[in-house]
């Protein structure tokens, strides 16, 4: 016992030393680096207290339109990304022919670099020769200047990214799907559960934990939310489609305001972590229920 | 067996010697577009050439207008393993590492290489800091230029006007006639900031421009006011789809026919050029109406970081690209002119001659746009702020005088500039 107690130690210790030091450790030193005025290209350690955070919400406008910017854009993108998901999964899995190809097909936007269909997005989206200016011209629809226009840069970027998600959220369903027991899904319909019911009151409860694995991921990549917006726009025009990380890499690296850009990456943080931590439980609790 | 095992050994480390001896070049730089890629690649064979010993590594890092490769630099030097020398606009955006004392200065070089006798007084200034030399331009661009579709010049009867008023007046007939008047691509907002700086530098004259990024005059000065009113006129004049196309994608609606106008430095010169059009015949260049006889310098130059590896290659990079022909190497593909004035003119085409003349008698001016004129952390929000004021033309000319100056206030302009002590 006590040697498979050493051997398990052994094992873990240095994932746990990796881990605690690139990511614990790490943000440990953002923390501190946010509460200082190290707002120059050389360090400077002088204390700050909370000045940084301070000045994002109380003077900063471009921080402001971020935070709105991303709340609007993560409902959206979670909730678009997560019903497309499940659905695709769905359709993947009711026996369909060529299954792996499509699977393919709706998964490979995924391995595609967010850089190269960011590039691809920009000109589908051009206003007078990209793919969507002509079909709009075929339908005799007005042409949308959708990147060089306030209102609709931040929705073209919301269907780029959950055109890049899906593939992720479907491959989650997908194994949730595959994990029901044939069992249940014979017994309910022997009991006379067909179509939307079976789905609603079988099949939903039973991908629950997919459900869950889903939403943290989503909202936590949309929190992150970068190099699409990066590429597609770099946050223009005129901040209307502006993230806090696009905000954080400008001032941490163009600007050299060190300490206001780990403010905002502690911001990102402590929003993700409102949605990590009752994760974190609530997986337990699955996990538990399960064994 | 044991022979071959120590004849293996041996060969193993007369490989590594080998290795060591050569000296390792490291060079970070942001050309990878057509024409200035061609450009870098050209020099730095004529570099290996006169230097065959030295291992060349180029680390080119796209994107952004420099802002990636920045990054990167600025990770490597706090690592502590910077490269041998990159690629930094001269004037504020070299600033912010000579202030910190992380580049070499390099006025014995400067001395006895006598180059302050071929370089411009005022390139002089904007690669020195504080009384100390600390890079050496490669390149000189000139922002205040506009090019223009000659056929269509030609065809409507126009000539390129001499003040900034008759240019704005000349841009609803150009519309009427069916062609974009100003072709503009900023899916990076710093080609929008030139329209503004450029039309600041016609309308309020050098010396109030330059007193405008030292933070000593505000956007509240008439001559401020009257540029934010003909910007936001030029904004009406370009083109709808502005927002996804990149400068060289902009120049490309004038070679389309599409388009009469562009407003760009000129390393749209070396994207004509690359497209197969000939200077003065299907495409003119010349300096922004109203900014006739001043030279907006736009200034590539390579410093030398404290604790480069291998240095003595790195003051071999910058006495190489000093010299006559890797300037004219260089600048000859790129489409910008050579920093040296005593640079012979052959091989250059006449838009290049034309400037290598005026470099030599007109007032220089350095683009704030590109990092040389102000501090880097003001001209990153005052883009910004220029491209509120373009897409909200309901704000009114008091809102958008406020918003510039906020800007100014936030950053502290008027304060980072006279802290550092640097010359204007």
């Amino acid at each position: 016992m006590k040697k498979r107690t050493a051997l398990s130690i052994g094992l873990i210790l240095p994932s746990v030393i990796i881990v605690g030091i690139f990511v614990y450790a790490f943000i440990a030193w953002t923390f501190a680096v946010s509460l200082t005025n190290w707002n120059t290209l050389l360090p400077n350690w002088s204390f700050a207290g909370l000045k940084n955070y301070i000045y994002l919400f109380t003077q900063d406008m471009r921080f402001h339109m971020d935070l709105i910017n991303n709340f609007i854009f993560l409902p959206f993108f979670v909730l678009g990304t997560m019903i497309l998901g499940f659905f695709l999964a769905t359709l993947l899995n009711s026996g369909v022919k060529f299954e792996s190809f499509f699977r393919t097909v709706f998964l490979l936007p995924m391995a595609i670099s967010l850089v190269v269909s960011g590039v691809i997005w920009v000109w589908i989206y051009d206003p007078t020769n990209g793919a969507l200016a002509s079909l709009f011209q075929i339908l005799h629809l007005p042409a949308i200047n959708w990147l060089g226009s306030m209102t609709y840069a931040l929705p073209a970027i919301i269907i780029a990214t959950i055109w890049q998600y899906t593939g992720f959220t479907t491959s989650i369903y997908l194994a949730g799907l595959r994990g029901i027991p044939q069992e249940v899904l014979e017994a309910a319909r022997l009991d006379g559960a067909h179509g939307f019911r079976l789905y609603w009151n079988i099949v939903i409860p039973m991908v629950q934990s997919s459900t869950v694995t889903a939403f943290v991921l989503m909202v936590q990549l949309s929190l992150q939310m970068f190099d699409i917006v990066w590429v597609m726009t770099q946050g223009g025009p005129a901040f209307a489609t502006d993230m806090p990380a696009v905000y954080m890499f400008i001032a941490g690296f163009k600007q050299n305001f060190v300490a206001r850009g780990a403010a905002i990456a502690m911001i990102i943080f402590a929003l993700t972590l409102i949605v990590v931590i009752p994760y974190i439980f609530t997986a337990g609790r699955i996990t538990e229920e399960e064994a | 067996m044991k022979k071959r095992v120590i004849l293996l050994v041996g060969l193993l480390i007369g490989a590594l010697a080998v290795m060591s001896v050569a000296a390792t070049f490291s060079i970070y730089d942001w050309w990878t577009a057509g024409g200035e890629k061609q450009a870098i690649t050209k020099v730095l064979d004529m570099f290996q050439q006169q230097y065959p010993d030295i291992k060349i590594v180029q680390n080119p890092v796209a994107g952004g207008a420099g802002v990636n490769m920045q990054a990167v630099i600025k990770s490597l030097i706090f690592a502590g393993v910077p490269p041998t020398t990159f690629q930094v606009h001269a004037g504020w955006e070299m600033y912010q590492y000579a202030s910190a004392n992380l580049l070499q200065p390099i006025t014995n070089l400067w001395q006895s290489e006598g180059w302050t006798k071929v370089f411009p007084e005022r390139i002089q200034q904007l690669c020195s800091y504080q009384g100390q030399f600390y890079a050496v331009p490669m390149d000189v661009h000139r922002a205040n230029m506009v090019w223009y579709n000659k056929a269509i010049f030609d065809k409507l009867g126009l000539t390129m006007p001499t003040t900034i008023q008759d240019f704005i007046n000349m841009l609803p007939k150009i519309k009427a006639a069916g062609y974009i008047p100003i072709a503009l691509g900023d899916s990076a907002n710093w080609t929008t900031a030139m329209l503004f700086e450029e039309t600041l530098l016609a309308v309020a004259g050098p010396q109030k421009y330059n007193e405008y990024f030292e933070g000593k005059i505000t956007a509240s000065d008439p001559a401020v006011q009257q540029t934010i009113q003909y910007f936001r006129t030029e904004l009406q004049y370009v083109n709808p789809n502005h927002a996804s196309l990149t400068w060289d994608q902009a120049c490309g609606l004038l070679v389309s026919g599409q388009a009469a106008m562009t407003i760009m430095g000129d390393w749209a010169n070396g994207y004509f050029m690359a497209a197969g059009w000939t200077p003065n015949v299907d495409y003119g260049g010349v300096a922004v109406p109203g900014t006739e006889g001043i030279y907006n310098l736009v200034i590539d130059s390579f410093p030398i970081p404290v604790g480069a590896p291998d240095v003595q290659t790195g003051y071999d990079w910058l006495k190489f690209i000093a010299t006559v022909p890797a300037q004219a190497a260089f600048n000859q593909i790129k489409g910008s002119i050579p920093a040296r004035i005593d640079v012979p003119t052959t091989g250059f085409n006449p838009i290049q001659v034309a400037n290598m003349e005026a470099l030599k008698k007109d007032v220089l001016t350095a683009s704030a746009v590109h990092g040389s004129e102000a501090p880097v952390a003001f001209v990153t929000d005052w883009e910004n702020a220029l491209t509120v004021i373009q897409y909200h033309p309901e704000m009114s000319l008091a809102a958008c005088v406020n918003l510039l100056n906020t800007t100014a206030q936030q950053d502290n302009l008027a304060g980072t500039v006279a802290a550092a002590g640097v010359n204007y």
